[in-house]
């Protein structure tokens, strides 16, 4: 167990993160709050066998301690827990929602199951299964409890695209794919040389990016986010995210042109395949994936649009 | 911006739809938990950790919607204000692909500067080569001086309108002309030729006030005060200036912006200035005994410059200050103040809102998740507390705003934030009391449950007392 026992000190660190989450005022006692830290180490840290007690003590002292113990308390029903949970964050749900729906009876909606699946209504083993027990401290409860709501949303979001008639989706105007057209399929094999050339150039190229360089082409490209939810979620500055798109735009054009050089072709004519619309050469692929609602955007991802990659066409 | 080839955007996309993640899910392993997600949001994650979310989220879009999802909102973010009209821009809407390229962009435009730049470069060699060669390069003041300074004698006089004097204090006249006259100005082409000097980047402080020592919307410096002392009391103190005996920096400085002759109508058109200027000018003070000689001399047309509605003004302006001192409540409209902006600021049904009028209209500056009760202002500095614990700060009067996590002994205040008082850690006494302060920034909290919180090092760190 990656207990702080560990370490000679341990009690007293482990004292010292009771005392400071005031976990005794919501009646769990010291063991008990032990416990927890010691399942979320296991949970985060115990992966790394090389982690030491320092890092243990570290860990845990960057845990949100007092939402930890709010959340748990809460979780096992402290009465006081719950009144200090609810004056804290049930107007806060309501206003999470609304953001996240933008829509008053959606929000409604979407607060009181998660504030229900906070509870736990459901009881298994006469214990009330409350979804608080996952929170483990790692950023706020706030942030956590916002995070959740958003996961649920695109779930509900999902399922209720998969259950849309196709009577709903006609009146909605969505356009079906046509049958896959056997001449442009044939010319896409024809050209399938030099277009097999340019996916794994540029395959080579996104990936002597950082993740984090990857991250934001995808995000801006494909999700249609703004440069400033980019850069809150990166913790930048939105001139900065839009420097690096820049950086990154010129960079990728540059590598690929290169890798496909090396590959044979010339200049001019790794420059024209790199301009070409791709678009046009996976039509069939892109109608077919159209299809699956389970790929569909939801609402707030205006510029996702889910299609496959050259590469998964020519099967 | 640059556009990515359009094979990136389809490549990206195979790469997620090859690794074949399923749905999100708060229970499914392939994906991380909502803590996790948490975390990387709120940048508390190990480089380590970071990178690794990174990588599921450049591969799953579902989890990269949950994350901007989960974003807080944006309203925390000040609401764009159109200069023209006044009215609150619509938040722009998300776009589906990069904006199309300017001609005029920075990448194109920074060639044509090099060129240029280049022409003059070349051009100074071809025309003046004797010049150059010379062993010692003349100092801007001296390059300048054949054109523009009278005799050096009367360099140090403040009539001298055109006067760039070798004393590097006499170089912050700069600092004072307003931007919006730089160019009507003809001082202003000869002193940007100066070199920088601290005491410049000091009155530029003094002026923008975006020192964290600085008080809302007031000059400390004695100098910066002198200029307006007359203005703000109605005093005829021409005579009284004649008995000041020391010349600092700033009172050189204003005194030259005073006795330009295109001051009294950029005097006019400065309320800013004419408001920092007025409050200190108390009754029965004696600042004006440190003007020197010379510059008491000018400050004599000074008060001749000045017209009499800008004196009105300028008194209005002061005594609109000092009420809004005076009245720090909780709630409603009536809650007000004047930063050094001339920005007036009031909460109104929870919602910040900030005139750039006087008052005379208003617009919506911060709407925060939870209704906000108090604010407290110190020049562009402005704080706003509101229920559960909600605080923000911004430091540029309003544009942004960051929201602020009081936390002591790892117990985070969550309780209804009353009041806010801004104060200083080591000195705050003048005549405004509280709003007017020196030295680092102390932010006293006044919260629902009786506790007040005080930090001294500008929110970083917090004490519950």
């Amino acid at each position: 167990m990656p207990n702080p026992a560990q370490s000679d000190n341990a009690p007293s660190i482990a004292s010292a993160l009771y005392e400071r989450s005031g976990a005794a005022a919501y009646g769990l006692s010291a063991e008990q709050f032990t416990a927890i830290i010691d399942e979320i180490l296991h949970k985060h840290i115990s992966s790394n066998p090389a982690s030491s007690a320092g890092q243990h003590a570290d860990f845990c002292s960057a845990l949100r301690l007092e939402e930890l113990a709010l959340a748990r308390a809460c979780a096992a029903g402290n009465e006081r827990a719950w009144h200090d949970f609810i004056s804290r964050y049930r107007q806060k749900l309501h206003s999470m929602a609304l953001h996240i729906t933008r829509d008053s009876a959606h929000a409604a909606e979407l607060a009181d199951s998660l504030f229900a699946d906070l509870y736990g209504v459901n009881v298994r083993d006469g214990v009330r299964n409350s979804k608080l027990v996952s929170y483990t401290g790692r950023g706020s409860l706030e942030g956590w409890l916002r995070t959740v709501m958003a996961q649920e949303f695109i779930n509900r979001y999902r399922k209720q695209k998969r259950t849309v008639s196709l009577e709903e989706q006609i009146e909605e105007g969505v356009q079906f794919a046509a049958p896959a057209n056997p001449e442009r399929t044939s010319a896409r094999v024809s050209g399938g040389a030099s277009d097999q050339h340019l996916e794994s150039a540029t395959d080579e190229a996104l990936a002597e990016l950082s993740a984090e360089d990857r991250f934001t082409l995808a995000s801006y490209y494909l999700d249609g986010r703004t440069l400033a939810e980019i850069a809150r979620t990166l913790g930048l500055h939105e001139s900065s995210v839009s420097r690096r798109l820049d950086r990154l735009a010129t960079a990728l054009r540059k590598r690929i042109l290169a890798g496909l050089r090396m590959r044979g072709m010339s200049h001019a004519r790794a420059a024209e395949a790199l301009e070409a619309d791709v678009r046009d050469l996976q039509l069939d692929l892109r109608s077919r994936l159209t299809q699956d609602s389970s790929a569909k955007t939801f609402p707030g991802s205006s510029g996702k649009v889910p299609v496959q990659g050259p590469g998964e066409s020519a099967d | 911006m640059t556009e990515v080839p359009k094979i990136v955007h389809d490549r990206l996309r195979a790469a997620a739809l090859d690794q074949g993640l399923p749905a999100t899910n708060a229970a499914e392993p392939n994906h991380p938990d909502p803590d996790l997600l948490t975390a990387f949001a709120e940048q508390s994650l190990s480089l380590a950790e970071r990178d690794g979310v990174l990588e599921h989220l450049v591969l799953c879009v579902d989890c990269r919607d949950t994350v901007a999802l989960a974003l807080p909102a944006e309203n925390v973010v000040a609401i764009p204000i159109s200069p023209e009209s006044g009215a609150i821009q619509a938040p722009a809407p998300h776009p589906s692909k990069p904006a199309p390229r300017r001609v005029f962009a920075w990448p194109s435009l920074r060639w044509a500067a090099l060129a240029a730049g280049v022409v003059v470069v070349g051009s100074v060699f071809l025309l003046r080569p004797g010049k150059l060669n010379q062993s010692n390069q003349p100092s801007a003041s001296q390059r300048i001086a054949p054109t523009k300074l009278p005799p050096p004698a009367a360099a140090s006089s403040t009539t001298d309108h055109g006067a760039v004097a070798s004393n590097p204090d006499e170089a912050n006249l700069i600092t004072v002309t307003p931007q919006s006259k730089k160019a009507a100005d003809p001082r202003f082409t000869v002193q940007q030729s100066l070199a920088p000097h601290p005491a410049e980047h000091a009155m530029l402080l003094a002026r923008n006030n975006k020192s964290p020592r600085q008080p809302g919307g007031l000059a400390n410096s004695p100098g910066s005060t002198a200029l307006a002392l007359d203005n703000s009391a109605g005093q005829e103190t021409a005579a009284e200036t004649n008995r000041s005996a020391t010349a600092t920096t700033a009172v050189s400085a204003a005194s030259e912006l005073s006795s330009s002759p295109a001051n009294p109508a950029l005097m006019a058109n400065s309320d800013a200035p004419a408001i920092e200027k007025a409050k200190p000018a108390a009754p029965g003070t004696t600042q004006m005994n440190e003007l020197a000689p010379s510059d008491a001399d000018q400050q004599k047309e000074t008060d001749s410059a000045l017209a009499p509605a800008l004196r009105a003004r300028a008194r209005a302006s002061a005594a609109k200050l000092e009420i809004a001192a005076s009245q720090k409540s909780a709630t409603g409209f009536a809650q007000h103040d004047v930063a050094q902006n001339d920005f007036a600021w009031a909460i109104n049904s929870g919602v910040l809102r900030r005139s750039e009028d006087s008052g005379q209209t208003w617009q919506d500056n911060l709407r925060a998740d939870h209704p906000l009760l108090c604010y407290a202002s110190r020049g562009n500095e402005i704080w706003t507390g509101g229920q559960g614990g909600t605080i923000y700060h911004s430091v540029d009067g309003g544009m942004t705003w960051v929201q602020v996590r009081p936390s002591s002994n790892g117990r985070q205040l969550a309780s209804d934030i009353n009041r806010i008082d801004l104060g200083s850690s080591n000195l705050a006494s003048n005549n405004l009391g509280s709003n007017v302060t020196q030295g680092p920034a102390k932010i006293v909290l006044s919260s629902g449950n009786h506790e007040i919180w005080i930090s001294v090092d500008d929110g970083k760190t917090w004490e519950i007392k």
